[in-house]
């Protein structure tokens, strides 16, 4: 057993704190984030930077935001989500996973495996049973999400919620902040914690990526001259026009301006494939505010609206999210949940 | 942190970032679920833009675009035209013109619908939003009465 899986063992094993060992433990406490830091210190660069020690409430936080996200989404979303519960043969056309079944799913089957979806979006947020029902939820909206893209036309606005979803799933985010962790020891700051939020700021960072290679690839750098996004913001908002659905009147004001599709295609370019740089802490917190105002100006001028990433919680990995339970108006809350 | 732990997360997290990224050794118009090349606004658009769509006329011929809601039964904008675009293409716009005139007769707002008809239309999009638009190209696949 190396040194760094008797550390884990010792602090699996950490008796809950009780009134009588508080100061005993706070001592204790104080001592394991030193003797953490200086784990950290000797652990090789790429585990320092890929698996950074955390607080358990970050990851955890980050469940709670992506899980709230994920649990109104899904209720909102009930009608259209069930409206696909079809057996219409000629407008399926299965994509992803959905290409391992033959026909549509029988909509009875599909009903149910909606309603289970409610379900584990519920015990994914309060983190109930997370080892084993977490998995479950992300496999259900896996398919859930994928087969209501097989109807004809893909769209790319759940893409990276899933990602996240998958990554919080199989990563131990339930350790606070949950059911499951209620009436245990609170955990200690570990490198354990610190892979996950990585991992989403990667996917995040190379979903971005694939977007700008595409338009090099497509385009190559004539997407840069800013006429194709003017054309697109024109093609968007007469489209939405003649389809009998919400158009952005700023859009087709701002046509008359070509130069400032220039300008917003050199900043949309420069951002999708710069997106690795959000590896960088500090360079990630800028990036992902860029990302959010580059989603704000496609509602603004084409009344789309990625959701997820207009919610800025595509971006929440890049921050630390703990803090957030300090702030006022989460306060009385965070006593409640016991996170103060 | 146990050596098992330390092998999970970075096997994990390699496999999670390789898919991901895996879509780009396709062909960037091969897009896909969950796994996407992201092509949309990557393509060179012109502004000559042609589309298929289902309006609703009333008794003076005027033209209104009926919303996804009724032309094909969904929410989605892009999913609606999908649809239309796939029952002309498969012949059946004439079944789908009597499935919207039946949806249009549902509806009290549009009681002053009196005729679908499915039709593709060609025009400049940019020139769409100018003062005095340039009139619509216009090829009928369908057109049916609203029965009430």
């Amino acid at each position: 057993m190396s040194a760094d899986d008797r550390a884990a063992e010792s602090s699996e094993t950490k008796a809950p704190d009780t009134t009588a060992s508080a100061v005993e433990s706070a001592d204790t406490k104080a001592s394991d984030v030193k003797r953490s830091a200086t784990e950290a210190d000797d652990r090789p660069l790429l585990d320092r930077l890929w698996m950074p020690t955390t607080p358990a409430l970050r990851l955890a936080t980050l469940r709670a935001l992506v899980g709230t996200y994920g649990f109104v989404y899904v209720l909102v979303r009930l009608p259209h989500l069930l409206s696909y519960a079809l057996d219409d043969v000629a407008r399926f056309q299965p994509v992803g996973p959905a290409t391992l079944a033959p026909s549509p799913t029988l909509p009875i089957v599909y009903q149910a495996l909606v309603a289970l979806l409610v379900l584990t979006s519920t015990t994914f947020l309060l983190g109930f049973k997370h080892r084993w029902l977490a998995p479950l939820h992300a496999l259900l909206l896996t398919w859930v999400l994928t087969y209501t893209n097989s109807w004809g036309k893909i769209l790319h606005t759940d893409n990276l919620f899933l990602a996240h979803v998958i990554v919080l799933a199989f990563a131990p985010s339930a350790d606070a902040l949950s059911l499951d962790a209620r009436g245990r020891a609170p955990r200690d700051d570990h490198p354990r914690y610190g892979w996950a939020p990585k991992l989403m700021i990667a996917l995040a960072a190379a979903t971005y990526l694939l977007a700008g290679i595409a338009k090099l690839r497509n385009g190559g750098l004539h997407f840069l001259g800013g006429e194709t996004l003017r054309n697109f913001v024109a093609f968007d908002n007469a489209r939405k026009i003649e389809l009998g659905d919400i158009h952005s009147p700023l859009g087709a004001a701002l046509l008359p301006y070509p130069g400032l599709f220039a300008v917003l295609a050199w900043a949309s370019m420069l951002l999708e494939l710069g997106a690795p740089l959000a590896l960088h802490r500090r360079i990630g917190r800028w990036w992902s505010l860029g990302m959010w105002g580059f989603h704000l100006g496609v509602l603004a001028l084409m009344a789309i609206g990625f959701v997820y990433p207009l919610s800025f919680l595509a971006f929440a990995a890049c921050f630390d999210v703990e803090k957030l339970w300090q702030r006022r108006p989460l306060r009385k809350l965070a006593a409640k949940l016991g996170v103060a | 942190m146990t050596s098992a732990e330390r092998a999970f997360a970075y096997g994990f997290s390699l496999l999670a970032i390789a898919t991901v990224l895996s879509p780009v050794l396709r062909h960037p118009d091969e897009d896909s679920f969950p796994l996407s090349t992201y092509p949309m606004f990557s393509h060179e658009r012109p502004r000559e833009m042609t589309m298929v769509h289902a309006v609703g006329l009333d008794a003076e011929g005027t033209r209104e675009p009926l919303p996804p809601r009724v032309s094909a039964d969904t929410r989605e904008v892009l999913q609606s035209m999908r649809t239309i675009e796939m029952a002309v293409h498969g012949g059946r716009a004439i079944e789908l013109c009597r499935e919207i005139g039946e949806r249009v007769k549902a509806r009290e707002e549009l009681a002053h619908v009196r005729e679908v008809v499915i039709e593709t239309i060609t025009f400049d999009a940019v020139a769409y939003f100018d003062e005095r638009p340039p009139e619509l190209e216009r090829f009928v696949h369908a057109r049916c009465e609203v029965l009430r």
